[in-house]
């Protein structure tokens, strides 16, 4: 009984991850509002040992993904406790961005050559880009957490439709855990989110997309969606608005791009022909 | 006519106790790896490799050999390019960045009935685990389809028994069998 709960998908990557960083962002926050961020690196942590374990090598790409967001959480502390907000730090950030991305697809990109191999460049371009969109969302509570729901969720179900459930369960596991902090922005004062929030979940959804299309086939355009959600909840939201509505505004804000890179993943996945042998 | 008969089988043992090994090499429209397991408890789903290279040698006076062989694990198939694509994705094989499943020989005992007992390692994903392999009577002669007669094909097939979780690849489980069976029916020609 206790076996199959854990190895059911539903509670390894949505309530294992929720419940987690819930609790555990209520416990940091009494730390100080800022740690509560960290809350969604625990909830996360728990939802990726239930579904693929801490195991490190043979060290496949999936694996660089968790010794990345692992560094990224280090650097986003780092950031706080510094509260370091220097104008090129998000350019530093994005580079490094793109040096982890090339780590990652390393194994395919070495044997890549021409229009492939500037294909492959591009995906780079696709994390850098998360990375910079999130680090300017860090002292927007309500803006990164919506943004970091939808596109765990979209990443999630557009990898599954890709091919891989396990990149899908781990992508879907950002938007539980960001769900989490969410309800906790909502109902619990004194809690911050800050750059050990943005940063792992930008990591994290920038890699598993990537991940996604050099490694389990989802196609490269569903990515273009995708990249619009950290941009969709620059929408206008009115600032006398409380926060809960402001909360389902930029839901549906960051929602919408995340259902389109679905039906695309969904659209692509149907247009795979049955073998003929 | 005895000293005779003598210094001939005495001419003929080094041939045979110290023949060179032959090399051979796999001939990929012969040789397909093949693969079942428990498909949720429900039926034994079946599946090949398309792809499959590699090198043999048999010493056939000495009854041992080499086994060097190289899977394409993208080219998986189990009829339904769907599934396919999953078992290529990082769930299973994670076959972009692995592109390659090995198996390499450490030791190889030909029998007096000609089957044979192969022991060697197995790399899925960069991961490396012993794998004996159980060989069926092996067969080697000339091909008879080989307009020349000098074709020599060696042939045989093989089984062994693995369990995928030994290599990573625990997606699905238990749901989807745990145990793997695997034959390969294998051709090679001699080079």
């Amino acid at each position: 009984m206790m076996n199959e709960l854990l190895n059911n998908p539903f509670f390894q990557s949505a309530l294992a991850p929720l419940v987690v960083a819930l609790a555990t962002g209520v416990l940091l926050r009494l730390l100080g509002g800022r740690w509560a961020g960290l809350g969604f690196t625990l909830g996360y942590a728990a939802s990726w040992y239930y579904t693929t374990g801490f195991q490190l090598f043979p060290l496949t790409s999936t694996r660089k993904i968790l010794v990345l967001a692992g560094g990224a959480v280090v650097l986003g502390i780092f950031l706080d406790h510094y509260r370091l907000t220097r104008r090129a730090l998000p350019w530093v950030l994005a580079v490094l961005a793109a040096a982890a991305t090339v780590w990652v697809i390393w194994p395919v990109l070495k044997r890549s050559e021409g229009m492939e191999l500037w294909s492959m460049l591009l995906c780079t371009v696709y994390v850098a880009w998360m990375v910079l969109m999130f680090e300017r969302l860090r002292d927007r509570q309500l803006a990164a957490s919506t943004a970091a729901i939808s596109l765990g969720v979209g990443t999630g179900i557009s990898a599954v439709l890709g091919a891989s459930a396990l990149l899908g369960q781990l992508g879907g596991a950002i938007g539980a855990a960001a769900g989490a902090l969410l309800v906790l922005l909502l109902f619990v004062k004194r809690a911050e989110l800050g750059a050990s929030f943005v940063l792992p979940v930008a990591v994290l959804a920038g890699l598993i997309g990537i991940s996604a299309v050099v490694y389990a086939g989802l196609s490269w355009y569903t990515l273009l969606p995708l990249a619009l959600v950290p941009l969709a909840v620059h929408l206008p939201v009115k600032a006398d608005w409380n926060r809960y509505i402001q909360a389902v505004v930029l839901s549906g804000y960051s929602v919408i791009p995340a259902i389109m890179a679905i039906v695309i993943a969904w659209q692509s996945s149907l247009s795979v022909e049955p073998s003929l042998y | 006519m005895r000293k005779i008969l003598i210094a001939s089988v005495l001419m003929t043992l080094p041939v045979v106790g110290f023949s060179a090994p032959e090399n051979f090499t796999i001939d990929p429209t012969h040789t397909y790896p093949h693969f079942k397991i428990s498909h949720l408890g429900f039926s034994t789903m079946h599946g090949r490799f398309n792809k499959t290279s590699g090198k043999l040698t048999v010493d056939s006076a000495n009854k041992v050999g080499s086994v060097n062989i190289t899977i394409d694990a993208t080219s998986v198939d189990t009829g339904f390019n769907k599934r396919d694509d999953h078992l290529r994705s990082p769930d299973f094989l994670n076959a972009a960045e692995f592109p390659e499943i090995t198996y390499k020989s450490s030791t190889v005992k030909i029998k007096a009935d000609n089957s044979a007992r192969v022991e060697g390692v197995l790399t899925i994903m960069g991961t490396s685990n012993p794998v004996t392999l159980d060989v069926s009577k092996m067969n080697c002669g000339i091909h008879p389809m080989d307009p020349k007669k000098q074709k020599y094909v060696c042939g045989f097939d093989a089984t062994a028994k693995i369990k995928r979780s030994d290599f990573g690849i625990k997606y699905g489980l238990p749901a989807i069998g745990d145990d793997m069976a695997l034959s390969f029916e294998v051709e090679a020609v001699r080079d």
